[in-house]
């Protein structure tokens, strides 16, 4: 089964731990991910390699979680949250088992949430810029 | 990044999101395999019915050429 845009996944992360003396060991981590771009060009280019994903976490801080509304009837074990971040890039081969998929109306609002902290104006800027620059110089 | 601490209320909310003891998903994480069979070179043919739940079409995707 191969994981699609709308399912929540467990995947396995690679995390980087310190302790006090500063020595760095790299750790797994397995948690659930909801999949936002599973390689189709939805909102990164298409790569048939890579998945894009946000993570879900228990904690809820107010300024940049949703709640994942009916946790309990799509199979999740606790009250759960998305975290509206940069989405990260997961291999195919982190992928572990499938848990759900969130409903399209939720799955929506989570796209919006993203699009809401990227910085789409001043990306589009640099890129005219940079073609302006380019087309200057040929 | 994180320190011990930090990294050890992670284990404990990834394992409450997958409804485990501590020790369970220290096993779960420790019996980790990934597989090791080839990757296949045929592209992939989606299900873009959900495109137009989401208020797009497929003309909407970011394709590679040559790819």
């Amino acid at each position: 089964m191969k994981a699609v845009i709308g399912d929540i996944w467990i995947v396995t992360i690679p995390i980087l731990k310190y302790n006090k003396d500063g020595e760095v060991t790299v750790e797994l981590q397995k948690r659930p991910v909801l999949i936002l771009d599973d390689g189709r060009g939805l909102i990164v280019e298409e790569d048939n390699r890579n998945y894009h994903v946000l993570k879900l976490t228990t904690q809820n801080d107010p300024y940049k979680r949703k709640p994942i509304k009916n946790w309990k009837q799509l199979g999740l074990k606790r009250k759960s949250y998305i975290r509206i971040e940069m989405p990260i890039k997961i291999e195919e081969e982190q992928f572990d088992r499938k848990i759900s998929s969130l409903p399209k109306e939720q799955l929506l609002e989570m796209y919006s949430e993203i699009y809401s902290i990227l910085n789409i104006q001043a990306l589009e800027k640099m890129a005219q810029k940079y073609k302006e620059e380019q087309e200057q110089t040929n | 990044m994180l320190n011990s601490r930090e990294f050890e209320r992670e284990e404990k909310q990834c394992a409450d999101l997958l409804g485990m003891t501590i020790k369970e998903y220290r096993k779960y994480v420790r019996d980790t395999k990934i597989p090791t069979t080839k990757k296949s070179r045929v592209k992939t043919k989606y299900d873009n019915s959900i495109l137009k739940v989401l208020g797009l079409s497929t003309n909407d995707l970011k394709l590679r050429k040559g790819l």
